[in-house]
């Protein structure tokens, strides 16, 4: 229950957070798709006792493979797809107690959150280059 | 002719850069359109901040630069004229093709400005459930996320530098939930953190890993530094609100 409305929200996100930068209308349905699978994969990940830099590293893998076979299924660029899989993976909660606990002087904890944003971040791009990596293969 | 084909080629490039399109894509699109419209060889070079390109014709060459400056992005227009360059057939000719640049250039946005507010302020209560909010977060996130995009709106007709828009709508995004509190009492911190969510630079990170992928280090780099700075602009505006705040005797 409590996975099924978290994905629910995350479909509501990211479709929202794409229609921002004007993803095409047609697009938006598979673009909260592309999102939502990738949080799911970064949920199960997580469930499975992974930490969530490894969680958001197959996440971000899991969107750029789901992205290039909908590019190609759709026709259209993948980076619309793309830019909804990660969204829901960005560390924003973690940059945000970043500065919480700067603002605090608790300088430690800042630290702490401050290097896991950096994580997660090479962690996403990591993924997105494991998937672009794999399409050429794919492609080739 | 060869003005054409150049006019026709930069116009283009600077479009779909603008738009949000990866360098690869662009320098790609480029190449494929102006051979069919008669060039016999193009080079191009396409980075953030300006585009090369070279054509030959009748075995001379001819090359024109452009510095390309901030737009907004526009994934439709991305895929548009990606499309666009396909579907043109071989011997078009370069003004007629420019023509349909332009038609789609001058489209009326996807969204209307409507529907976009509504939109930003979805996201931001959705952001907000998803890291853990009820409905009251979920509240104060939309509000703080329509307020940032007003601000971030407002001071971006006004030509203020892109750094500092951010810095802004980090700022807006604590104080509108801040003050928020001390009418509604609820999470300040997942208000927040669903206000920045819609601040945050997606594009930009995908388009410079897939352009260090491609091989255009110059543009992945540059971008790379760009999505930093600008993470780094917005939790700088958060962080400024939130000592200010507490320095001010307020509670978070």
């Amino acid at each position: 229950m409590n996975t099924a409305y978290l994905l629910i929200t995350c479909f509501v996100a990211t479709s929202s957070f794409v229609m921002l930068f004007d993803a095409p209308r047609r697009a938006v349905v598979y673009c909260g798709i592309t999102g939502t699978l990738a949080y799911g994969g970064y949920l199960a990940a997580q469930g499975y006792g992974l930490s969530p830099v490894v969680a958001a590293f197959l996440g971000s893998t899991l969107t750029g493979a789901v992205s290039e076979y909908l590019a190609r299924r759709q026709r259209m660029p993948a980076i619309v797809f793309i830019t909804a899989g990660i969204i829901p993976l960005v560390p924003g909660a973690s940059a945000y107690y970043a500065m919480y606990y700067f603002s605090l002087g608790a300088y430690q904890q800042a630290i702490l959150y401050a290097s896991m944003v950096l994580y997660i971040a090479s962690a996403i791009s990591a993924g997105l280059a494991v998937g672009a990596v794999l399409r050429r293969r794919v492609r080739a | 002719m060869k003005d054409e084909l150049l006019r026709l080629g930069l116009s283009l490039g600077e479009a779909m850069m603008q738009a949000g399109a990866e360098v690869y894509r662009v320098e790609d699109t480029l190449a494929r359109l102006l051979q069919k419209t008669g060039a016999e060889e193009v080079q191009v070079i396409a980075t953030p901040t300006g585009i090369y390109l070279s054509v030959t014709l009748q075995g001379e060459v001819h090359t024109a630069v452009k510095r390309i400056g901030r737009g907004s992005i526009d994934l439709s227009k991305v895929c548009e004229l990606n499309a666009l360059s396909r579907s043109v057939g071989a011997g078009a000719y370069p003004s007629d093709v420019l023509r349909d640049v332009k038609t789609i250039l001058t489209r009326p946005p996807e969204y209307a400005k409507w529907q976009q507010s509504l939109l930003v302020a979805v996201a931001g209560g959705a952001f907000a459930l998803l890291f853990g909010g009820g409905v009251v977060e979920a509240f104060a996130g939309a509000v703080g996320a329509l307020l940032v995009q007003v601000i971030c709106a407002g001071l971006g007709t006004l030509g203020t530098n892109r750094f500092l828009v951010d810095f802004a709508g980090g700022g807006t995004a604590a104080l509108s939930a801040l003050l928020l509190n001390l009418a509604i009492s609820h999470k300040t911190d997942l208000a927040i953190i669903g206000a920045i969510m819609t601040l945050v630079p997606g594009l930009l990170l995908t388009n410079a890993i897939r352009d260090a992928l491609s091989g255009n280090l110059l543009s992945g780099t540059s971008r790379l530094l760009e999505a930093f700075f600008v993470s780094i602009s917005i939790a700088g505006g958060v962080g400024a609100v939130l000592s200010l705040w507490r320095s001010l005797g307020g509670l978070i």
